[in-house]
């Protein structure tokens, strides 16, 4: 057993069922909807069906990143058991939680000075994340120690590829993820964006898309040139969707169809309300493993 | 004293009345030009874009009182340049343009700078052309110059040489139908070849007239569906008041016929219609009074509208330039496109200005150079739309400031697909490249109706017949739009395509284009089919398959 623990955001998209079996310990963010706060206890208290119901009903959303005192009180369990910790922070392109983090951690080391505490940024997000920290759990289980670890990540996390896209990409520009740019809101030609976070770990507009058929053709189109071994692949491929089911399953069939080595391997996640809250309804994301994230 | 003026050289005056009256002639036979084009497609005829071309000139010419041989050539090169419409408009400015190279300094014109100022015109076109195709006006205007070289050490005339350059270009006019392999199906000789022709031979015959010729564009009722107020300058205004007027017969059987006569003494843009009970009027004049008093005549005034034009125009222009708007973007588009569904879906792509026209009627040089102007950004990209408003749209480079690029579009679904490429974080190489790579990977099936009778490649098409056009050549031709349909069909399965976007046209009602939808997706079940209202005229349906 390590004696140090890894653990990550409520912003990593896996059940959370599946962090609790990878012994992962999740920080919680906040949202609100129409101005009341709920924690991001990744779906246990409100449902993701009640969540997106509230938000295609005109529910008005906000997210906020936990503040440095309550990363500390995240953290302090585990330094007052002696455990070391190693966390897997949303993108700093898309939150400003790697900077409370930053204060937080300078102030427990005085406090804890004998403990080793590690901060990385995923430059990811969503279930982006959670092949991270999955791929993280298996280096810990195989017995990397924590310094190890620290840098494997670094040295990794551009490898993890997260392409998505959208029918409305309005709830992205009213969260101020992605800049209103004129020609990406087509509403007379269905355009869908394809998007991709950037080796900065921000949200980009690729392509533009006529149709979810189409789209859902090029975003496997990405996953065939980027993967690694490329059709052959077969490391961890994960797709979240915010109520988009029907959506997320073709992009599922259409993967297993192009990579037979992945059958029955790919995991099928919900885009949480933190995500949720800046990408409303109608998200499909696709993520693998693939060569560094250059642009 | 009799005066045999020999012409071995020509002045400033000269030149004048021989561009003059080149505007004339090619005005007054237009029709046998547009004729000559291959398919007859009812949209942007040569002889038409070849007319309005030099009369821009003619009509600059006509206003000014300029007599210097190479301030005259100079005016001539500039007013083409703006007023160039089409392909073979385009190359008729560059040809001119060529000549006032040549002339430059020059206070007369004898052989010699004849053949070398047809020599530069040559040079000129063709330097401006991507990939000159033979058998073209750039074939005609080529040998002709060369002609007038070897001519011009035989005799330094310039009648002398402009008569030989002519018989040269008559035979190479007729040389055109065997250089291209459409113009011999069809069996007609190259239409920009023959406007060329027409111009040296009216350029001869004023060369026997001694008195300062004048030019009065033709009444065209000009469509247009957003008035440009930038299109003309101030002094462009030569009768200040825009009348309009209607009024009730008193006789519903009177012949209204002097009236007109009347009004067109009076001033310029007359349209006047009388449908027996009503008159309506509308005639640009300085003279509004005697107008109104003179079609009282007539009958009683249901409305009267006057406005002076000059202050309409100033104030409107002042409005532009006081209101620069929005600061300055990184990039700006213009499209060209006729329809509201189709501007419409192109403004929503990100387009900034769009210039009507591509249908019916190309638009100018300068037209397209006003809504460049309009836009505030470092660089300006233009979809021309149109395989004829290509080089048109080149030309607004030697105007404008910014930095402006083409993206040869020559179709409505090329320009959509070039949109969707278009990305404003990427630099101007990026986004030109994947702009034009973007062209590629669509198809464009277009169905309009024969404007006239016409044969090709032993088809008769009578007037009216459904024409089914790829990629803007004849692909069927048929009385039944149905058959047009099976040949789009037949080519789609052909090239594997799957997605496919149907406009329809201001011609087709909504029920009718989801019927052809639907014929369209049980003869393509795999296809994704997507209909949308262009209300484009002229093209009944534009259909993309990618």
């Amino acid at each position: 057993m390590a004696n140090y623990v890894i653990t990550t955001c409520s912003t990593a998209d896996v059940s959370v069922e599946h962090l609790r079996e990878r012994q992962i310990d999740f920080l919680k963010f906040s949202f609100f909807i129409d101005g009341k706060e709920h924690k991001d206890d990744m779906g246990q208290t409100l449902s993701y069906e009640d969540f997106y119901r509230q938000m295609k009903n005109g529910a008005d959303t906000k997210t906020s990143q936990p503040n440095s005192d309550q990363i500390k009180e995240f953290f302090k369990p585990y330094l007052e058991q002696g455990k070391d910790i190693i966390h897997l922070m949303l993108s700093s392109g898309l939150s400003g939680a790697m900077t409370s983090a930053k204060i937080a951690v300078n102030e427990l080391i005085d406090e804890y000075p004998d403990r080793k505490i590690y901060v990385v940024d995923s430059l990811g997000a969503s279930s982006g994340m959670g092949i991270l920290v999955d791929e993280m759990a298996d280096r810990r289980d195989s017995g990397m120690d924590i310094d190890q670890l620290y840098k494997w990540t670094m040295e990794n996390r551009k490898k993890i590829h997260h392409w998505f896209f959208s029918t409305d990409l309005t709830f992205y520009v009213k969260g101020g993820r992605v800049s209103k740019v004129s020609g990406w809101f087509g509403t007379v030609l269905k355009i869908c964006p394809l998007l991709n976070v950037d080796k900065n770990g921000k949200l980009i507009p690729r392509e533009k898309i006529r149709g979810v058929a189409s789209v859902i053709k090029q975003i496997v189109k990405k996953m065939e040139e980027n993967a690694d071994d490329g059709v052959n692949y077969n490391g961890r491929c994960y797709i979240s969707h915010s109520d988009a089911q029907e959506y997320a399953m073709q992009v599922k069939e259409l993967v297993e169809e192009k990579f037979p080595q992945l059958k029955d391997k790919i995991l099928v996640n919900n885009i949480g309300t933190t995500i949720g809250s800046h990408s409303g309804p109608g998200t499909v994301a696709l993520f693998f493993v693939g060569k560094e994230r250059i642009d | 004293m009799i005066d045999i003026k020999e012409h071995n050289t020509i002045d400033g005056l000269d030149y004048r009345n021989l561009v003059i009256n080149a505007a004339k002639q090619l005005q007054l036979r237009e029709g046998e030009i547009n004729e000559l084009n291959v398919f007859p497609v009812p949209d942007g005829d040569t002889g038409s874009n070849m007319s309005m071309t030099i009369g821009n000139a003619a009509k600059a010419l006509s206003e000014s009182n300029e007599n210097n041989l190479d301030a005259v050539a100079e005016q001539t090169a500039k007013a083409m340049l703006r007023g160039a419409r089409g392909n073979s408009g385009v190359i008729l400015s560059l040809l001119f343009r060529g000549i006032a190279r040549a002339l430059k300094n020059s206070k007369s014109c004898d052989g010699i700078t004849l053949a070398e100022a047809l020599d530069e015109g040559v040079k000129s076109a063709y330097n401006a052309i991507e990939c000159p195709a033979e058998g073209t006006i750039l074939t005609v205007a080529r040998k002709c110059a060369e002609t007038a070289r070897s001519s011009a050490q035989i005799n330094n005339s310039f009648e002398y040489v402009l008569e030989n350059a002519i018989s040269s270009a008559e035979k190479a006019l007729s040389e055109t139908i065997e250089q291209n392999p459409v113009l011999k199906k069809a069996g007609v000789v190259d239409a920009g070849g023959m406007g060329w022709l027409l111009v040296l031979r009216a350029m001869e015959e004023a060369l026997a007239s001694d008195q300062s010729l004048s030019y009065t564009p033709a009444i065209k009722q000009e469509i247009k569906e957003r008035a440009d107020f930038s299109a003309f300058e101030a002094d462009d205004i030569t009768f200040t008041f825009c009348t309009e007027f209607i009024i009730t017969k008193k006789d519903s059987d009177s012949n209204t016929t002097p009236l007109k006569e009347y009004l067109a003494t009076m001033g310029d843009s007359l349209v006047m219609l009388d449908d027996g009970e009503i008159v309506k009027v509308h005639v640009h004049t300085n003279e509004p009074h005697a107008v109104l008093g003179e079609a009282l005549k007539w009958g009683e005034y249901e409305t009267v509208k006057v406005e002076n034009m000059r202050t309409q125009h100033t104030s409107k222009i002042a409005e532009l330039e006081e209101n620069p708007g929005e600061p300055l973007k990184d990039y700006g588009i213009v499209a060209v496109a006729s329809g509201d569904g189709i501007e419409e879906i192109f403004y929503q792509l990100g387009v900034d200005k769009i210039v009507s026209g591509g249908q019916t009627m190309n638009p100018s040089t300068e037209d397209i150079y006003n809504a460049v102007k309009e836009i505030r950004a470092k660089t300006i990209f233009i979809l021309p739309n149109n395989k004829n408003i290509i080089l048109s749209a080149e030309q607004v480079k030697e105007l404008a400031e910014e930095n402006v690029v083409v993206i040869p579009t020559k179709t409505i679904p090329q320009g959509i697909c070039s949109m969707l490429a278009f990305n404003c974080d990427l630099d101007e190489k990026e986004n030109e490249q994947s702009m034009r790579e973007a062209l590629g990977t669509v198809t464009t099936m277009q169905i309009t109706y024969a404007a006239r009778d016409s044969e090709f490649d032993g088809l008769s098409i009578k007037e009216g017949d459904y024409l089914g056009m790829l990629e803007g050549r004849l692909l069927s031709s048929d009385k039944k739009i149905d058959k047009i349909f099976d040949s789009f069909i037949n080519k789609i399965l052909e090239l594997n395509k799957e997605t496919i976007s149907i406009y329809y046209g201001e011609a087709v009602t909504e029920r009718e284009a989801e019927e052809k939808q639907k014929y369209l997706q049980s003869r393509l079940p795999n296809a994704q089919i997507e209909l949308y209202c262009g209300n484009q005229p002229v093209y009944d349906y534009i259909i993309s398959a990618e």
